[in-house]
């Protein structure tokens, strides 16, 4: 049996985005794996484990410098990566990504895959989604928490007015919300293991792709451009000899000034 | 002629109020808008279209409370068949959810947590944050077919349900057979009011020094009607749930009050509130780079001046 994870790479959380022409620039930012993705991994890990004789395998969209990340992804214990390099990619919409993820996964036969709920970059949280629809599964998004038992599942989530109990039958595709599980940090023995698993590289010939379909130069978007928000001035500190003054004076400003209150 | 298909939110037959943003939204988009809503209590949530003036409403009433491959499936086609050109839902678990798949199933793109949406040369531009709202983006499509496009809640000025039109529905089909669907609605525990939806968020973080510390804003909250948020670094410290984390890697908010205490302002968490319309920062450290950001910043011992605000805010909401 095989679970597959959906990796990517993010700019670190706590970087400031550079614009250059009025487009990201990331040449000079230090990348790190997409924070939700890590719950994803960790949950592939954990359900490996329950439902034993279990292969896990990460596949990531990304560069050839993304190595170093990927293989931070078998340094947690997964067996095996798939990375899937090739420059069409740049500026490819997540619907394109979906179809380059299904000529990736789909020969390898999952009995369900796992993905992060969404790129902390630019939050699409969709291209896992997609992939469920092209390829005829159920997916659930934002998992809390995940019961496999034999063919069927169940998985619970946090919707808009309540707790979501779905259920289904595998295969299927699941997003990972941070409640789902506390991601392990690597051993050193599983950075030292990380260094022999088989990593894999491919291109969008080698999955029978079409670079002129499934490139960005074909998206079905474009990002004309970007600005950096309003930058908000600076307010005022609240006066005053005492906690009770100062809350008093804030409650009058909120009120009188503000009119939020 | 533009024709925009907007997908209602309700609960249990109830339209949701944020039915006024869709509407406001398809308005800058084209001419003639139909709505569709799906699930338990569709066909009487379907009337309350009639206030914003849409009069064909498509409904699918199933006693099945979701499914994204059975709604998206019973969608597609009329979508096909009347030729709609956008179809635009909330930036909700529902809508983020339903319109991935559908986007998918038609093939056709599709902008999600839209902002703001302007025609510019006839072409539509949708403003977008990106990096949790380090920079906002300007998105266009290209091609042609349908577009999908999910707006951030309480961004537009939702459209006045002042009209009286007759509404006219339609069937929509579920199909047989459904790869996953929810079987089970656990309802929202009362008097929790989520981060997203709230006018007034008080918010703590490594300040408040533990799960205890919590308790005084909590009370606060509750008092005052608003909801309980907290930084990345109370929530990984587990001091408090997930769902109420703000932040790049948590819930991004936009209430009308945020008041952040004992919250330094890491750059993460600041994306995650900073187009809050009014900021208060409580911190005892005068150097928190979170008062570089706060409209009202008091510099004292948060423990002492959350119950005096409490005190003072109550009196205030109610008077």
């Amino acid at each position: 049996m095989r679970i597959v994870v959906i990796v990517k790479e993010v700019a670190d959380t706590e970087a400031v985005i550079s614009l250059k022409d009025g487009l990201p620039d990331l040449s000079a930012t230090a990348m790190v794996n997409n924070p939700y993705d890590e719950y994803a991994v960790e949950e592939a890990l954990q359900q490996a484990d329950k439902l034993g004789d279990c292969t896990v395998t990460a596949v990531m969209v990304g560069r050839e410098k993304s190595k170093e990340n990927l293989r931070k992804i078998l340094a947690m214990g997964v067996g095996e990566a798939v990375l899937i390099d090739d420059e069409a990619l740049a500026g490819a919409d997540p619907l394109q990504i979906a179809q380059v993820l299904k000529a990736a996964i789909e020969p390898l036969e999952p009995a369900f895959v796992l993905a992060g709920r969404q790129g902390v970059d630019y939050d699409w949280g969709l291209a896992p989604l997609a992939l469920a629809e092209l390829l005829g599964w159920g997916h659930v998004g934002l998992i809390a928490k995940l019961e496999i038992t034999g063919s069927a599942f169940k998985a619970e989530t946090e919707g808009d007015d309540g707790l979501l109990t779905f259920e289904g039958s595998l295969p299927a595709v699941f997003t990972a919300d941070k409640s789902l599980n506390e991601p392990r940090y690597p051993s050193l023995k599983g950075i030292m293991q990380a260094k022999k698993k088989p990593l894999e590289t491919k291109t969008l010939a080698d999955l029978g792709l079409d670079a002129a379909a499934v490139g960005g130069a074909a998206a079905g978007l474009k990002l004309i451009n970007c600005n950096y928000p309003p930058r908000k001035e600076a307010g005022r500190v609240i006066a005053g000899e005492t906690a009770a003054e100062k809350a008093a004076a804030l409650v009058k400003a909120l009120r009188e000034e503000a009119k939020v209150i | 002629m533009t024709k925009v298909l907007i997908i209602g939110e309700h609960r249990q037959g109830e339209l949701k109020a944020n039915a006024g943003e869709l509407v406001a939204a398809a308005r800058v988009l084209g001419d003639t808008i139909r709505a569709a809503v799906l699930g338990p209590g569709a066909s009487q949530a379907a009337a309350a279209f009639g206030a914003y003036g849409v009069d064909t409403v498509r409904v699918l009433d199933t006693d099945v409370a979701y499914s994204s491959d059975g709604f998206a499936a019973a969608l597609a086609p009329v979508i096909a068949e009347c030729e709609v050109n956008y179809i635009v839902l909330m930036q909700s678990f529902f809508g983020r959810d339903l319109g991935a798949r559908l986007a998918a199933r038609l093939g056709t793109p599709f902008i999600n947590d839209v902002t703001a949406l302007a025609v510019e040369d006839g072409q539509v531009v949708a403003t977008k944050p990106l990096y949790a709202g380090k920079v906002i983006g300007k998105l266009a499509f290209t091609g042609k077919g349908p577009k999908v496009i999910t707006l951030r809640p309480k961004n537009f000025t939702p459209a006045a349900a002042d009209q009286a039109a007759t509404v006219e529905t339609k069937p929509l089909e579920l199909p047989a057979e459904l790869k996953c669907q929810v079987t089970h609605v656990e309802p929202k525990a009362t008097g929790m009011i989520d981060v997203k939806e709230a006018d007034i968020i008080v918010s703590g973080g490594r300040g408040v020094g533990g799960p205890d510390g919590f308790e005084p804003l909590r009370d606060f909250a509750q008092a005052i009607g608003a909801a309980l948020g907290a930084s990345r670094a109370a929530v990984d410290a587990g001091w408090i749930a997930h769902s109420h984390q703000v932040g790049q890697t948590g819930k991004v908010v936009n209430p009308q009050l945020y008041i952040a205490c004992g919250i330094s302002g890491a750059i993460q968490h600041l994306a995650g509130m900073q187009t809050s319309k009014v900021i208060v920062a409580i911190n005892n450290n005068p150097d928190a780079p979170i008062f570089k950001l706060a409209d009202y910043g008091i510099v004292d011992d948060l423990f002492q001046v959350v119950p005096e605000l409490k005190k003072l805010m109550v009196e205030a909401l109610a008077g």
